[in-house]
Order: C-alpha cells, then sequence, then structure tokens
C-alpha cells in the first residue's frame, strides 16, 4: 500500500492517526526510503509498544542501523545516566524503586538538562529525525520535554486524541491546546487499512464515522454498524450473565484467528471468572505483573507456605481448589487414605517434607498437568515457574528472581492469545479479528472507541442500551 | 612548534601519531619509558575537538562526551551550554608492553565503562603523517593518502588476479626456451626414477610469489615513470595538496621538519597547501620547524614555543603575544634562537655585531654560533620593553641593551636588574658619547675619520657647529699630535657633533658594525675598563645562555 505522506518530509509535524489507519506501515516506509547515515529516533510511551513496532520494523526488512526505538521514559533515563553531573540526580532515582515519584522526577530532570542546552548539539549530531508514537498518551512534562527535541531536530508526532485512555498520574497534554498549537498538522489518515486488508472494509468505514461522532460528543447506535461484522447482544438483570458468557465463547469465522475479550475496567475478578469459565480463554496481565511479585514478596521455603502456595496455584489455574487439595493432604499424611496421592498431591506432599524451589515448581507443573485443570493466567502462572528456576540456580532472592523475570517479560512484549480477557487499557494497541465487548453501557466515548476497534473482522457488542457513548 | 633541539617537537609528534593513528598495536619496549621505568605506565592522552555527528553521537559515545572550556583551558567532565562537545582519547602502555588505546570521563570510569573509538571513527581522525618519506602516499598501501581520498574500497582484487594470472602464463612461454636444458635433466630424472610429473614440466611463476595487493598499485606520470622518484620537496608539496583538498577525510597532518627539502618560495607554497593562511582553517596541523621563513609565514597564535623544563619535561607555549607589534616577522630568528638581546636601535645592534666579527678573528664564537638572537627596538623605551617582556614571557633568555640618556621608569629595569641581564652605559651617555668617552684618542680618530669618509665635509661642518664655532675639526687633530691625547672636553664635543641630527653618523647597522670591528673592538684593551667591563658582560651573558 502507499504511504499516504511523507513522515521524513515533516519539520514540527503531527500525524492524527485513527486506529488501524496505517500508522506503524507509514513509520515503516518512511524509514525504508531513508538513506541517511544518522538514525531516525522513534519514541513511544509503553515497552509493549516498543516490542510490536520493532516486531513490524523488522518484518518490514527496515535496516535496524537506520532507527534507535526506545520508549520515552527510558530514553530519558538513559539521556540522565549519561550526563549525571548535568542532571544532579541521585544515582538510587535510576532504580525506580517507587514509580509513582521516580518517573516524575526523571522527565524534570531530563526537561532541566534539555532546556538549559547542555547537550544540544550532542542530539543533534546524534538522530536526523524524531518521531514519536502515541503522542496522545503524553503528560504534560513529556510533552514540554518534546519541544525541546523539535526544537533541536526535524520531527514529526503520531496520535489519536480519541485513544487518549492511559490513566498516568500525571495530567496528558491537551490535543488542541497544547499538541496541535505546537506542532503543524501534516496529515489526517482516512485509510482504514486493518479492516480493508482483512476484507471487511464496510466496518472500517463504519468506524471512522462512529469516531466522528463519538469525538463531537454524540452517542451511537450499534444496530446502524454493517450487519454482517456488528452484533448487538441486549443484555439486561435476567438474562446478562448468561448471553455475556456467551458473546465471550464467540467462535470467529475461521479456526485460527483470534478474539479479544473486552471486560469491565474496574471489576478485575469478574474478567478472572468470565476467563476461567470460557473455554480457551487466558487473562491479558497489566505488564508489572503485581501477583507476581506479591506472591514472591511473602512465598517462604516453609512447610507452612504449603497452603499459600496451592492457593496461588489456585487462582492461575482451573480445577485447583487449595481447599481440597490441603484435606487431602491431611489424609494422606495421616495414612488414612484409601485412594493412593496422585501426582500432584505428592508433589505438595514432598514440598511439605523438604521445602524447596524445586519442589515449589514441581508441585505447580503436576498441579498444570492434573486432566482437568488449564491454565488461566499464563503470564503469572510460566513467570512464577520462571522465577523459581531461577531462584534455585541464581545466587539471588525470589523476589529479585520475579522482577527480573518481569522486566524481562516487559521487555519481549506480551504473546498475543487466541483469546484474551482484558480491559480496553490492557488491551489497547492489541488487534484480533474478533472483539467482544462485555460491558458496553459502562464506556466513556474514548474506551468505547477503543474497544470498538479491536477486531479487525467481527464486532460483539453486550449492552442494555443498543445507543452508547452517553457519557 | 618551535624550540631548540631536543625539546620534544618530534616526541610530540610521535605522541600525536601513536594516540590517534589508526593502528591495531605498536611495538613498545622498555626504552619508551621514563628512565626505563616500566612500573610506571606510559600514557599518551588527547583531547578531540570540532567533533563530526558520528563522535558526538549519544548513542555510541554518551559516557565519554565532554565539555572542553577555551576560555580556561580545562576540560570539564560532562558537555554543558556554551562549551565545546570533545572526546578524550588516552593511550596507555603498562608494564606487559601492550598498548590500550580507550576513551577517558570520570563519570565512565565510576560506573567502570571502558570503550574505544569505533575503527572507522579511528579511521576518520587517523592523522596523516607527512615525513621525510612521503612518497608512500603514492600507493594504495594501507593508510596512505589515497586510500583516504577515495569514496569507495578499491575495487581492483579482479583486475589484479587476473593480471597475475596473465603473467604467469606468458612469463611460462618465453622463459622454455632458456631453461629447456635444466627442464630436460628434470623430465630425464624423473623417468629414470619412476616418477610421474606428467609428459613435460614446465617453468610457471608461483602463484604465491605473484600475487598482487592494492598496495603494489602506485601512482605513475604520464611517461610512466613512478612518481616516489620525484624529488622530497615536490612529494611533500604534492601530498600537502592532496591533504586540503580533503580536509575532512583527513581532518589532523602531521609535519616534522616542514623545511625538509623545500627552497624557501616552496616552503611558503607548502604551507599555504596544508592551509596555514586560511581562516578558519580547514583542519588541523602540527609540525616542528627550525626555518625563520616558515616562522615570518605563520601568525604568531600558529607558533608554539616548546622548551624542555625540569619539572614537566617538555613544555608548551603559544607565541600569540609576540605577534601585536610584528616581532615574530621582522625577527623570525629570534624566536628560533637559545638567547635574544634586544637592542635600543640599529646603533647598539651595529656595535654587538661589529663587535663580534672582530671577537670571530680572534678566535671566538659567533653569538649566532652561541644561539642568540638581536632585536631591534627602533629607538623606542616602550618598544624595547614590551619586545622583551614578549620573549621573556615564553621563556627566553632576555638581555636589554640600551644607552644611558634618556631616563627609564625603574620598574621597567628592575625584572632584567634581577636576572643580570641589562647593559647600559654611563648614566647620560649615548652610545657615541660612551665610545668617544671611553675609546683610546686614535680610535676615536679614526671613527671621525671614517665617518669623514662616509659623510664628507658634512662632518666637518657639524662639528663647527657643536661648538658655536669655537672649534674645528682641525684643532682635534693639533690636539691629538700636540697633547698624545684628547680632553674630556673635545670627547664631549665629537659626541655632540657626532649626533647633531637624527640621522647621526654612525647611526645605521653597517656604519655601527665597521665601527665596532675595526676601531673599538681592536682598541678595547686599551679603553676605560668600566666600559671594558660593561661589554665584556654582553659577551658573558651571551656564552653563558648559550648552548
Amino acid at each position: 500500500m502507499e504511504a499516504e505522506c511523507q513522515l521524513l518530509a515533516a519539520t514540527r509535524g503531527v500525524v492524527t492517526a485513527p486506529a488501524g489507519c496505517g500508522k506503524t506501515h507509514l513509520i515503516g516506509s518512511a524509514l525504508r526510503s531513508y538513506t541517511g547515515t544518522k538514525p531516525v529516533l522513534i519514541l513511544t510511551h509503553t515497552n509493549a509498544g516498543v516490542a510490536a513496532m520493532r516486531d513490524r520494523l523488522q518484518r518490514a526488512s527496515v535496516d535496524t542501523r537506520k532507527y534507535r526505538l526506545s520508549t520515552i521514559d527510558g530514553w530519558l533515563m538513559r539521556l540522565i545516566a549519561t550526563f549525571p553531573a548535568r542532571s544532579g540526580h541521585a544515582p538510587k532515582l535510576l532504580d525506580v524503586r517507587s514509580p509513582k515519584n521516580d518517573y516524575p522526577e526523571i522527565r524534570q530532570r531530563a526537561l532541566a538538562l534539555l532546556s538549559a542546552g547542555h547537550v544540544s548539539d550532542v542530539i543533534r549530531s546524534s538522530y536526523a529525525h524524531l518521531i514519536v508514537d502515541e503522542y496522545q498518551d503524553c503528560s504534560v512534562t513529556q510533552h514540554r520535554i518534546m519541544q525541546h527535541l523539535t526544537a533541536l531536530l526535524p520531527s514529526c508526532v503520531l496520535g489519536d486524541p480519541m485513544q487518549a485512555i492511559f490513566n498516568f498520574s500525571e495530567p496528558v497534554a491537551h490535543w488542541d491546546n497544547e499538541v496541535r498549537s505546537h506542532f503543524q498538522e501534516h496529515a489526517y489518515l482516512t485509510t482504514p487499512w486493518r479492516w480493508r486488508n482483512a476484507g471487511a472494509e464496510p466496518l472500517g468505514q463504519w468506524l471512522l464515522h462512529v469516531r466522528g461522532q463519538l469525538a463531537q460528543g454524540r452517542p451511537i447506535d450499534i444496530r446502524q454498524g454493517p450487519s454482517k461484522h456488528v452484533t448487538w447482544i441486549a443484555t439486561d438483570a435476567q438474562q446478562g450473565a448468561q448471553r455475556r458468557l456467551q458473546a465471550a465463547s464467540t467462535k470467529p469465522a475461521v479456526g485460527d484467528h483470534r478474539v479479544l475479550v473486552i471486560g469491565d475496567a474496574m471489576r478485575v475478578e469478574s474478567r478472572h471468572m468470565m476467563a476461567a469459565s470460557t473455554p480457551g480463554a487466558v487473562v491479558v496481565e497489566a505488564v508489572d505483573l503485581k501477583e507476581l511479585v506479591a506472591f514472591a514478596e511473602k512465598f517462604t521455603l516453609t512447610s507452612a507456605s504449603t497452603e499459600m502456595l496451592l492457593t496461588f496455584a489456585e487462582r492461575m489455574l482451573t480445577h485447583s481448589s487449595a481447599n481440597d487439595m490441603l484435606r487431602r493432604i491431611e489424609t494422606l499424611s495421616a495414612g488414612r487414605a484409601r485412594k493412593p496421592a496422585n501426582s500432584a498431591e505428592q508433589a505438595a506432599l514432598d514440598f511439605m517434607a523438604t521445602p524447596s524451589w524445586d519442589a515449589a515448581v514441581k508441585v505447580l507443573l503436576a498441579l498444570h498437568e492434573q486432566p482437568q485443570s488449564r491454565v488461566v493466567r499464563p503470564a503469572i502462572f510460566f513467570a512464577a515457574i520462571k522465577a523459581l528456576r531461577r531462584t534455585q540456580t541464581c545466587q539471588e532472592t525470589f523476589v529479585e528472581s520475579a522482577i527480573a523475570v518481569r522486566e524481562e517479560s516487559r521487555l519481549f512484549g506480551r504473546p498475543l492469545p487466541k483469546r484474551g480477557v482484558g480491559s480496553t487499557l490492557l488491551l489497547k494497541g492489541l488487534e484480533a479479528e474478533v472483539a467482544v465487548i462485555l460491558e458496553g453501557d459502562n464506556l466513556d466515548r474514548l474506551n468505547l472507541y477503543v474497544a470498538m476497534t479491536r477486531g479487525s473482522m467481527q464486532l460483539v457488542v453486550c449492552s442494555e442500551d443498543p445507543v452508547l457513548g452517553r457519557h | 612548534m618551535v624550540g631548540p633541539g631536543d625539546s620534544g617537537k618530534s616526541t610530540i609528534l610521535d605522541a600525536i601519531d601513536l594516540c590517534l593513528g589508526a593502528r591495531r598495536t605498536v611495538q613498545f619496549a622498555d626504552s619508551d619509558f621514563y628512565a626505563l621505568d616500566t612500573s610506571r605506565t606510559l600514557s599518551i592522552t588527547a583531547t578531540l575537538g570540532a567533533l563530526t555527528d558520528s563522535l558526538r553521537s549519544i548513542e555510541t559515545y554518551g559516557h565519554f562526551l565532554r565539555g572542553f572550556d577555551a576560555k580556561a583551558g580545562t576540560v570539564i567532565d560532562e558537555p554543558a551550554h556554551g562549551l565545546e562537545t570533545v572526546l578524550t582519547l588516552r593511550l596507555s602502555v603498562a608494564a606487559d608492553l601492550e598498548p590500550v588505546w580507550e576513551l577517558v570521563s570520570d563519570r565512565a570510569a565510576a560506573q567502570g565503562l571502558a570503550r574505544n573509538l569505533a575503527w572507522k571513527d579511528r579511521l576518520q581522525i587517523a592523522p596523516l603523517r607527512i615525513g621525510a618519506h612521503a612518497a608512500q602516499n603514492f600507493s594504495w598501501q594501507r593508510g596512505s593518502i589515497l586510500t583516504r581520498l577515495g569514496e569507495e574500497e578499491l575495487a581492483v582484487s579482479g583486475a589484479l588476479t587476473a593480471a597475475a594470472r596473465t603473467a604467469r602464463e606468458s612469463f611460462g612461454s618465453a622463459a622454455e626456451p632458456q631453461l629447456s636444458a635444466t627442464l630436460n635433466v628434470v623430465a630425464t630424472t624423473a623417468q629414470t626414477l619412476g616418477v610421474n610429473i606428467g609428459a613435460k614440466p614446465q617453468a610457471l611463476l608461483d602463484a604465491h610469489a605473484t600475487s598482487f595487493t592494492a598496495g603494489g598499485i602506485a601512482l605513475h606520470n604520464g611517461d610512466g615513470v613512478p612518481l616516489r622518484n620525484l624529488g622530497t620537496g615536490s612529494t611533500r608539496l604534492i601530498v600537502a595538496g592532496l591533504q586540503q583538498s580533503a580536509a575532512e577525510k583527513v581532518p589532523i597532518v602531521l609535519v616534522d621538519e616542514v623545511e625538509h627539502g623545500l627552497e624557501p618560495h616552496r616552503l611558503i607554497r607548502f604551507l599555504h597547501a596544508l592551509g596555514a593562511k586560511r581562516s578558519p582553517s580547514a583542519g588541523q596541523c602540527f609540525m616542528s620547524t627550525h626555518s625563520p621563513v616558515a616562522v615570518r609565514e605563520l601568525a604568531s597564535e600558529q607558533l608554539i614555543i616548546i622548551r624542555t623544563n625540569d619539572v614537566f619535561g617538555s613544555e608548551a607555549k603559544s607565541a600569540a603575544g609576540l605577534g601585536a607589534d610584528g616581532t615574530i616577522r621582522r625577527y623570525p630568528e629570534a624566536l628560533l634562537a637559545r638567547s635574544v638581546i634586544v637592542c635600543e636601535g640599529a646603533t647598539e645592534v651595529g656595535l654587538v655585531r661589529g663587535l663580534d666579527l672582530f671577537r670571530q678573528t680572534q678566535g671566538y664564537p659567533s653569538i649566532l654560533a652561541r644561539g642568540a638572537a638581536l632585536v631591534d627596538g627602533n629607538g623606542d623605551i616602550s618598544q624595547i620593553y614590551s619586545r622583551a617582556n614578549a620573549f621573556r614571557s615564553l621563556d627566553y633568555p632576555v638581555l636589554i641593551l640600551r644607552d644611558n640618556d634618556v631616563p627609564v621608569p625603574p620598574d621597567y629595569d628592575s625584572p632584567f636588574l634581577a636576572s643580570d641581564s641589562l647593559v647600559t652605559w654611563r648614566p647620560g651617555n649615548c652610545t657615541e658619547a660612551q665610545l668617544f668617552q671611553a675609546l683610546p684618542a686614535d680610535a676615536c680618530l679614526q671613527m671621525v675619520h671614517y665617518a669623514h669618509s662616509v659623510h664628507g665635509d658634512l662632518v666637518r661642518e657639524h662639528v663647527t657647529a657643536a661648538s658655536n664655532g669655537q672649534a674645528t675639526l682641525e684643532a682635534v687633530w693639533q690636539e691629538r699630535a700636540s697633547t698624545g691625547n684628547l680632553s674630556q672636553q673635545t670627547r664631549a664635543l665629537l659626541a655632540l657633533a657626532s649626533t647633531r641630527r637624527s640621522t647621526g653618523w654612525f647611526k645605521q647597522i653597517g656604519l655601527m658594525e665597521h665601527v665596532a670591528w675595526h676601531f673599538v673592538g681592536p682598541s678595547l684593551h686599551q679603553s676605560d675598563p668600566d666600559f671594558v667591563q660593561r661589554i665584556e658582560r654582553l659577551f658573558g651573558w651571551i656564552d653563558h645562555h648559550g648552548g
């Protein structure tokens, strides 16, 4: 497909890029035709975004010497780490023990370093251009940093104010008042490539229309979507739960197509239940793998920890009741059992007898191999096994291992599940052939737009009211 | 760089070459260490400014980028607004004699980070050395300027291989008739012994012996004569010219003995070819010279004085301070001398030169051989002292020779008095007065006679006028004939007459030189001991500071 505009022709441009309109492709084709010797600096917000972009650029066989790809915060951390005296930060800051306080300080330090002009010549020498992706997620401080960088480098930023749903602690730069007043409108992408390539152009065109309506504060009627691609499922107090469950199991038209199930942002447990009760569904986790770290902080090698281990497994797997297991173990230890111990029970007994990291791994694997059990939260479950193994072989605590494994997975990004359950925030940036929205009534305009644009062929919306986006 | 021999000029050039050159390794020996003490690591540190983009990249060299404060002349560990961003490269050699090149910054050291320049960047900054054998730059061997001028790698390997193959083939058929006897013996022997070497052995060039490399390709003139046969000077001129045409690819040039093999006019062209007159200069050139022609051709801020120092070894100082009043342009020799004598004016310069000529006839070495240079103060007190102080600030031993008819502010003289480096006359005396007062009568009359032979009857008129018509030249002669001497009054009259006009009888270097050579020198042993002692102090000082 043709590039709709030349990104590198902009000196200080902004490209408004609705979902699925070929933004990443635009970056790739700009880099492919770029022949300079200095690299282009590409910044985005999340490690997942970096991983996805790297993957896309590699598949487009863009020479890796032509670009440097990083998260904004990662790049800023490197900047101040390179010039510590000019930045004046305490070295501990870069360990980011307390993300809530540390990231804002990192940004402030970097902003001060850049605005003093200490490294202007260095930046100019280092990069040929600047491209910032997902610009709608830039905080006010990040936007000020970009104002300095764009004074040094020809730049083009891409973003979509309709997808600004990251709830960062800092306020986000206002698209019209701040972003568009600093950058010149370079292009407005209007070709729904994602849907056109999937053979569902009418859906893509309708979603562009939906975007326009929502942007103007007008609600939209799901029933007006192209019927071939859009299904509305009316839910009410009696039939809601049942219908939502059915919707979550929606079969894609082709066997290996993927499904994203978008649940309530606020009710995490209900999403986990939904994943557990939907065949083949897994939970999409936040990159901080909070539950893994929480488990690692509490779990110790004592016989008494067996219960904690089994409870953790219960949350990760289906059909793994910790209470049932504990009762069986009691019976078995007392020698009152008629049925001999199965492999999982034996593993748990072994751990109780001589607790070790290896023994804990064996318990988790044995539970996983039980005939009826299924991993609902693979990201955390397998990370825990990896971390336990690491603790066994490396000279570090379980918590350190867990953090190391988390950082590793952060770097490599999330593998896309066949059927993933998450919130709009978690699924932002992911795409599948089918998107299922479980609680359409609860989504505000931005969340609704992001949720609706996750599926390239089919969209299923459950709600009481067919008219959505009223708030 | 100028400075006395063994002050370290060539060592500095070597050090730059070793530190910045693109070499994978260099052979070092114990004798390269100071006093053979290998326990003290040898290191050469160079800070590079005017960085190209690739050298200033935060991605490659971020932790090593530093700031240079040109005003203070200091390097600060991190770049800052208003400072020039620089890199510091260090070559160090410890007792194992293995050279290690690495970039240096305090913060990288604190974090245990170490890295060298990337090889492509080292190639980019590698200095071009124009030595006595610059001819190597006329072939495509490694490091020659030709390999750095072209954009592409020399794509000749195919052509070279084919040429070697052709050479092997045609050699065989050409050589066979001459070697046939030997070949027949080989064939018969092999046959007799039952060893099969085929029907007939051949004499071909050994494939290994005829493999060509790019280094074998050289420049030739239109007639096919290799350009390396050009004279030393022409070779160096062309190489310098090539460097200027591609200064961004060859940013640093090192030239030892810039005047080597060049007549003055070609030396000047060489300096121009190296960009000496370009502002801002296209590249950077470090050279050493002993040539006044080169010194005169360069601006004072381009000149660096190197001299040995007991504490630091070699020490470098900029000659920029000498630029203001054109001292360098007029006295380039002084910059190359060991000691400098600032004379009040032409009369004093002539006096020293004449005395020196006389002393040479007596078997003394000349003051030039002693490394002393004479600088003319133009008879102006402020010029005398500004020149003397300029040289003194560069650590040259400086002596002032001036007359004593005009009072000089005492603070002018104090530094020179302190180092016993001021020679002057009795109070109130100009040089002519001092001479007429101190020399024997015959010498005085010889001076008058010489003045008459140069200026004619003007001399006679001067005497009459100086005495308000009371005396004549004849009267002076008569006084000598009748008394055997000249009275102080007559001597004063002659002094007055000889300096009546600003031109005076002897106020030219040549005239006073003649006087000193033929009259002052030969009669010194009969002169006023006080005067003799002053002259001896002058020559004693020159001897003392001579090498």
